[in-house]
């Protein structure tokens, strides 16, 4: 296996005319890691995973591979794969052909080239499709004749482009964990681009997330769920319910005042200029009070839960909660209560 | 495991020495002297030593890479400056007269553009792909000299006088003469100038064609027909006949003797007289040989129409009739506008059915070949014609783009959409049909006069008794002790044809695919310009490419009049924006993370087009090879001026022995013509199963070029 190397980008900037697709970029990715870049769409982190892999050449800054800079470097020079959200698998070659090719462009033998795609094969468990046409797989299967492709090099870093948002729910879960798995086993460098925060959170060592072609907050799955630094991440990494206020302080810990309303929640950083909460809904509790400043507005049964639709005095909150809890009909007053340092002080 | 040692300008060096063989060795000329460009140089013409030199020096700068990218740069460029400076102005430098270039001149540029661009590519430019960069330089330095040059050097013959001063003087009476702009017709008694004769049958051609192509696209789309293998077959025609074949069947039946004339000068004692002479017979034909093309357009338009839509009209209560005047016609409007615009620019660029049928009726592409061919021989009056000739054929395809290609409404979706289309309304199947039956049975009718024609005595005479004399006049073959002998009179230009057909189409394919990839891959500075060019020569009318052709290259540095080489050149320009068109319509189809995955995986752009993207693009490729085969073969335009007597083509022999009244002989080897076509597109389509092949794509011009 050739050595996994470590990604490093270094204030890069990348410009079409006036438009600013990343700008001022730098993060790291550790040898050996999957690191996930998330965002919404528009956001800049297909253009990142592009810059890495030379398809896109950055107007500004520096990327190192390993201790490589290939900052103008095209595609081909690069010892990066990926693995296309269209999956892009040659629809005129067979699934071996298409695993060969690599080491064909490269400069093997057909018969080196053969037996490395036979092996890959039956690394990812397609043996006996070698002759099959890609329009003759399912979409699983295609997804790993691309896998297969891409670490037929045995590249030192690999990418995915949303690599799960042509499957079925029921298949991505699984395919999420087997890169995962096909990741740590092979100790490969990852690069993976999602929008779904939910499969960032569970593939990743490390999170980026980009807003507005800028990086908005990096760092592990759980430091981005319990302490999101801004409104965007609290609003965009899990559900959450964003609320205006004053913070204060008194001998339980941090207070926090939405209009007439105040909250004791407990001991929880608060940095400088915080100026509003995010509560997760599942933090939240409902207790019966016919003096409650709260009413029910609406109640779904989601199967596993309830969920709640409160009229707060400053709008709508909403508030999930077990079956075993008894349930609440709409229109009933209620006061809420916030777990103790659940509640995340942010800014902005 | 992977990765090759990075590019060291090995190629670039190579390219400089081949340019330096080529300087010694290779004759420097086409045409006269066969002495290599080292004599010419050493006999008094130093100053062709000069781009040789600065190639050499480039190549062997190359080891340097991106070091000394930059003055590779500037060492090709003023190489090639001076080159090209020196094969067009050279006799003010140095008094000698200019010389013609050929083989060594072609591989010294070749080699200087090879290494210039490859140079650019090493400083940065287009993403730093070599490939891109030669390819792109090359298909522009191309269209610069076969295209771009030869128009605008006969254009400005237009300022010249006849001594060949510059003279706007010559021009502004060229231009303002009484017989092009004369617009007597319109107010009253005399014939109208050449400009409103033109204008006059376009609007007409174009407006005819697009409603009975309309008319066509209905029936066929919504008619209720079981059977619609007659319009396939009406939209194969266009492709395999050659532009004068219908106006030689309407004067066999229309004309003084023909047929239905001379029936009703019988049966009914109506005079025979000479109207098919003119208009309306010019506009006849062409509303025949465009009909066609107006209902691929119009077809297509309808077929893209989601049938949903219909269906949503119809469940808020709408009529048949209501839905098809406020959903489909509205719908469909840009395809019309479209249509009509193509057949009032295939109206302007037609020559061989005015030629045949204008009597003195004259339009500005007969005119212009008159003042080229004919006895007057004026170049300068041909100029000013074809400069008027492009400005109209140029503001109709301005007008295309600037207003139509943002009025194109795409109703087509990835989603599969279930539906079906609504029928017509009854009102409008009747009209249609009864628009569509009588002229499918023209049409019928002239084919079969064409078919039947060469075998008797003399059709446009009514003279019908069976004879093979005809086919063995033009095609006798003898068989003598040394083998088979054509001796038919046809077969030189039968062969001629043929063979410039067979190279050009491979050629025109090549440069119409490449340039559709660099166009629809690659980004630089500078693409709609490059667009532009490219598309150029689609816009030009025949004729004027024709006059172009002439003047541009009977001269040196260019000198190829006379040869067979500019009837190679000819077609493989003309026909380029089809493999253009045809090649940006499929790769549309094609994902770009095709090519990219390609790229990733470590393959340089040249492995990319040759493994992955030209083998998915083979239906275009073939359905391109196969249109510039036909269209060489059928073309009149522009080749009438080019063809001599040893380069004969078989479209000017046909129209040579029209003009001295040898019907009948016309008409034989135009049916062999049409079947020998009919073969091969046919074969062809037996062999890949493609049915998308037509002289114009049914992707109307709109599509591609306000596509950017």
């Amino acid at each position: 296996m050739a050595k996994a190397a470590s990604v490093e980008f270094i204030g890069v900037e990348k410009k079409y005319g006036q438009v600013t697709a990343v700008r001022d970029v730098s993060f790291r990715v550790e040898a050996g890691t999957l690191v996930t870049l998330l965002g919404p769409s528009g956001c800049g982190k297909t253009t990142t995973l592009r810059l890495v892999a030379g398809l896109e050449l950055a107007t500004g800054g520096k990327i190192m591979i390993g201790d490589q800079d290939v900052t103008a470097l095209g595609a081909a020079e690069r010892d990066v794969s990926m693995v296309f959200q269209s999956y892009a698998l040659f629809p005129h070659m067979s699934v071996v052909e298409n695993v060969m090719y690599g080491p064909l462009a490269s400069g093997a033998s057909r018969k080196e080239a053969e037996a490395m795609a036979r092996e890959k094969l039956a690394l990812i468990g397609l043996s006996g499709f070698e002759k099959r046409l890609p329009s003759e797989l399912s979409g699983g299967q295609q997804q790993r004749v691309a896998v297969a492709r891409a670490i037929v090099l045995e590249p030192s870093v690999l990418l995915f482009d949303e690599p799960l948002s042509n499957l079925d729910a029921k298949l991505r879960r699984k395919v999420r964990d087997d890169i995962r798995d096909l990741q740590q086993r092979l100790g490969l460098t990852v690069l993976y681009v999602t929008h779904d925060q939910q499969e960032a959170l569970a593939v990743s060592d490390k999170v980026i997330v980009m807003d507005n072609a800028v990086i908005a907050q990096e760092g592990t799955p759980a430091d981005l769920y319990e302490r999101p630094r801004t409104r965007f991440l609290a609003d965009f990494i899990g559900e959450a319910n964003i609320v205006e206020g004053r913070f204060g302080a008194d001998a339980g810990g941090v207070t926090f005042a939405a209009g007439s309303t105040s909250f004791g929640l407990g001991d929880i950083p608060v940095p400088e200029g915080a100026s509003a909460v995010a509560l997760r809904p599942d933090r939240i509790q409902l207790t019966l009070d016919p003096a409650g400043a709260f009413t029910i507005h609406r109640v779904a049964y989601v199967g596993h839960a309830r969920e709640y639709l409160v009229t707060a005095p400053w709008g709508e909150m909403l508030v999930i909660r077990p079956l075993r809890e008894r349930a609440i009909a709409a229109g009933t007053r209620v006061s809420l209560e916030i777990d103790l340092g659940a509640a995340i002080a942010i800014s902005g | 495991m992977r990765r090759r040692s990075a590019d060291r300008g090995g190629v670039e060096l190579i390219a400089a020495g081949l340019a330096l063989v080529a300087f010694v060795i290779l004759p420097w000329s086409y045409a006269g002297s066969q002495q290599s460009g080292l004599a010419w140089a050493t006999g008094g013409r130093w100053l062709m030593l000069a781009p040789v030199l600065l190639s050499l020096i480039a190549g062997l700068l190359a080891r340097g890479g991106p070091n000394t990218a930059k003055l590779r740069i500037v060492l090709t460029g003023l190489g090639l400056f001076l080159l090209v400076a020196y094969a067009f102005f050279g006799s003010w430098l140095d008094g000698q007269p200019l010389i013609s270039h050929g083989l060594g001149a072609a591989v010294l540029a070749g080699a200087l553009l090879v290494q210039g661009t490859r140079s650019l590519a090493a400083a940065g430019d287009f993403k730093a792909d070599r490939w891109v960069a030669t390819t792109t330089w090359a298909i522009v330095a191309l269209v610069l000299l076969f295209v771009f040059f030869p128009v605008v050097r006969a254009l400005a013959s237009a300022f010249l006088d006849t001594k060949g001063n510059f003279d706007l003087g010559a021009f502004a009476e060229r231009f303002s003469a009484p017989e092009i702009w004369n617009a007597n017709c319109l107010v009253g008694r005399g014939g109208c100038g050449v400009v409103p004769n033109t204008i006059l049958l376009g609007v007409c051609a174009g407006a005819c064609s697009t409603f009975l192509g309309l008319a066509f696209a209905l029936v066929a789309q919504r008619g209720g027909l079981k059977n619609t293998k007659v319009f396939d077959a009406l939209s194969l025609l266009p492709i395999i006949t050659p532009p004068f074949v219908i106006a030689l069947a309407l004067v066999v039946i229309f004309g003084r003797t023909g047929i239905v004339t001379t029936f009703l000068d019988r049966t009914f004692d109506i005079p025979r007289s000479r109207w098919i002479y003119g208009l309306p017979g010019v506009l006849i034909s062409q509303v025949l040989s465009q009909t066609p093309l107006a209902y691929m357009i119009l077809r297509g338009a309808l077929q893209g129409i989601s049938p949903s839509l219909e269906e949503a009209a119809q469940t808020l209560r709408a009529s048949p009739w209501l839905t098809f005047r406020t959903v489909t016609w509205p719908l469909l409007r840009p395809a019309v506008a479209a249509a009509f615009l193509l057949g009032f620019v295939e109206s302007l660029a037609d020559f061989g059915n005015p030629l045949v049928l204008g009597g003195s009726f004259e339009v500005l592409s007969t005119k212009i070949y008159f003042a080229v061919a004919g006895a007057q021989h004026d170049p300068g009056r041909a100029a000013s014609l074809a400069i008027i000739l492009l400005a109209l054929t140029l503001t109709a395809f301005w007008l295309q783009t600037a207003w139509l290609g943002k009025k194109s409404y795409v109703t087509v979706t990835g989603k599969g959409d279930a539906g079906l289309p609504l029928p017509l309304p009854k009102p409008l199947r009747f009209a249609a049909l009864s628009v569509v039956v009588p002229w499918v049975v023209l049409t019928i009718l002239i084919y079969g006069i064409i078919l039947v024609g060469g075998f008797v005595t003399d059709i446009g005479r009514g003279a019908m008794t069976p004879t093979l004399q005809h086919f063995v006049t033009g095609f006798a073959v003898e068989i003598d002790k040394s083998g088979l002998f054509f001796s038919g009179s046809a077969w030189d230009s039968f062969f001629v044809t043929v063979t410039v057909a067979a190279i050009a189409a491979p050629l025109t394919t090549v440069i119409g695919i490449l340039t559709a990839y660099v166009l629809s891959r690659h980004n630089f500075v500078g693409k709609w310009a490059f667009e532009f060019l490219t598309m150029l020569s689609f816009a030009i009318p025949g004729t004027v490419i024709g006059v172009a052709y002439i003047i541009a290259f009977n001269v040196p540095p260019v000198e190829v009049a006379g040869t067979g080489l500019i009837l190679i050149f000819c077609f493989v320009f003309r026909n380029m924006p089809v493999g253009v068109r045809a090649g940006l319509a499929a790769l549309s189809q094609v994902d770009r993370s095709l090519d990219e995955a390609s790229t990733t995986l470590g393959a340089r752009t040249g492995t990319t087009v040759r493994r992955v993207t030209l083998p998915l693009l083979k239906p275009a490729i073939i359905a391109t090879l196969v249109f510039s085969f036909v269209h060489a073969m059928t073309a009149v335009s522009a080749i009438i001026f080019l063809a001599t007597a040893k380069y004969n083509m078989a479209t000017v022999y046909i129209v040579n022995r029209v003009e001295a009244g040898e019907y009948p002989l016309a008409i034989a080897y135009s049916s062999l013509l049409i079947l020998f076509m009919l073969a091969v597109v046919l074969g062809i389509q037996r062999v890949v199963g493609e049915r998308k092949i037509g002289r114009r794509s049914v992707a109307s011009p709109v599509v591609t070029m306000g596509a950017h």
